[in-house]
């Protein structure tokens, strides 16, 4: 049963809008700002910042190993945007800070001709596997959210749960067990942004 | 694939919205939480929201009315008003905001705007401009390593100036140069607003946009004068510009959200729909 939902401060992000979206859902927000972290069933890594200054702030915290812990005690983990990026090896936005290495690969920096950077705008999030409760009410293609310059290079393929194109194909949302992060904003991205949310927290229910 | 945003502006003054004609004579429009819920359900792909007077009263930006706002938003929303410091964006963005929109202070202090970029991310970081067509060739653009006396140059191209405090002050400020210094100290985004084509309903400043848009790889929020259908499409076409904002038209439900998407999207232009 999911009740508490510990939202990761890095001290630079917009925390209202995810702890807004948590609440709409039933489930109650809890911000952390320290570790040890205590009494949440999820923990969600939220949106706004940079890689290396929330990796920093993790680090001195020792909130990166309670994360990590918490991960390998096969609880459920929620990325969002930034906190897609931040479970994976390193990122070229801070090429001398290590990431939280949950899963293996690196983020890059979008290098697309003739199109603006940041991808900010709202773009079709094509889905890969479709008959899963994960997608419970929506269509194989939808439109999510994006702001964000920099993307996910997956080495583990299969954990590849959905992939966005602009000038490039890359992956917007990873699962993995009891890790799901998309690279779109669920809590911005209107009622289809928290329909995959509220399904999201479904599928950790029963992990 | 891009596609392109349609933004509804809410310019508050003392917690109403309110729209006025080249920045002046304003008039209200309705109340900021009912309409930014409104739009957010209508399918607006980003709602801003503006305390216009917040600069020049020199007081904080109304907190308390940003966090209602937000409170039945589920798209971004981008806040501006008076934001002079890390302290006031960070007071924003836990009120609901997802972006901040700064104006007067990016150009009285650019610093402000790397600091801002680097603590925040640059694509939290929305630096609006409003200008104005320079009229005469007695202009000179001035900014601290760069100076272009307009009347010199053999062939006249228009030049818009950048004025601050909601409009009523002007900087000398070139905007293209401006735009371009923006975007290199780290702004994710320019929300461009002409001065001239502010609340007349007369079409989008097809040049200015267009010239910022080329001189910029960040995207660009078109703003200003929108009143029928066709400007928006004629702007997204002409200046290949990344978003459309537009107040009065929605405000006053000449047309909806819906229905300009519609007309976009037969013309050929991607939209979220």
């Amino acid at each position: 049963m999911i009740r508490k939902v510990g939202i990761i401060n890095y001290g630079a992000g917009n925390l209202m809008s995810i702890s807004k979206a948590i609440d709409v859902l039933g489930y109650q927000p809890l911000i952390i700002n320290s570790s040890p972290i205590k009494n949440c069933d999820v923990l969600i890594l939220p949106g706004v910042g940079n890689f290396g200054s929330a990796m920093k702030m993790l680090n001195s915290t020792g909130l990166d190993e309670e994360i990590k812990k918490f991960f390998s005690l096969g609880k459920p983990i929620l990325g969002i945007c930034l906190g897609i990026q931040l479970v994976f090896n390193s990122s070229e936005e801070a090429k001398d800070v290590k990431g939280l290495s949950l899963v293996s690969g690196k983020v890059v920096k979008f290098s697309t001709r003739g199109l603006p950077v940041p991808h900010i705008c709202w773009n079709i999030v094509r889905f890969k596997n479709k008959n899963t409760a994960l997608l419970a009410g929506l269509r194989d293609e939808e439109y999510f959210y994006f702001v964000h310059s920099y993307y996910p290079l997956v080495s583990e393929k299969n954990i590849v749960f959905a992939t966005t194109c602009y000038g490039v194909k890359f992956c917007s949302m990873i699962v993995k067990n009891n890790l799901v992060a998309t690279q779109f904003h669920l809590e911005k991205s209107g009622d289809k942004g928290l329909k995959l949310l509220s399904n999201i927290m479904k599928y950790f229910e029963l992990l | 694939m891009y596609t392109i945003r349609i933004i509804p502006c809410l310019d508050v003054k003392e917690g109403k919205v309110v729209k006025g004609i080249h920045f002046k004579n304003l008039r209200y429009a309705g109340d900021p939480v009912e309409l930014a819920k409104w739009y957010s359900d209508e399918g607006a792909d980003e709602i801003v929201f503006l305390d216009i007077t917040a600069t020049i009263e020199k007081r904080q930006i109304l907190l308390d009315v940003v966090k209602r706002t937000a409170q039945n938003v589920f798209v971004p929303l981008t806040v501006g008003g008076g934001v002079k410091s890390l302290d006031d964006i960070r007071d924003l963005l836990n009120s609901g905001a997802d972006k901040v929109a700064i104006n007067t202070a990016a150009v009285k202090n650019p610093d402000f705007v790397k600091q801002a970029a680097k603590m925040f991310g640059s694509q939290c970081i929305v630096v609006a401009i409003d200008a104005k067509l320079v009229h005469g060739s007695q202009f000179t653009v001035h900014s601290s390593r760069f100076t272009v006396h307009s009347s010199r140059s053999k062939v006249e191209s228009k030049k818009w100036e950048v004025y601050i405090n909601a409009g009523s002050t002007p900087t000398g400020l070139d905007a293209v140069f401006w735009a371009r210094k923006v975007e290199k100290l780290g702004a994710g985004e320019i929300l461009l607003t002409s001065i001239d084509a502010d609340g007349t309903n007369q079409g989008y400043d097809v040049e200015l946009t267009k010239a910022v848009v080329d001189a910029v790889n960040i995207p660009v929020i078109a703003s200003g004068g929108a009143g029928k259908i066709e400007h928006f499409i004629e702007v997204v076409k002409k200046a290949k510009v990344s978003a459309v904002l537009a107040a009065s038209v929605f405000h006053y439900k000449k047309y909806s959200i819906k229905k300009v998407k519609t007309a976009m999207n037969s013309a050929g232009i991607q939209v979220r729909v």
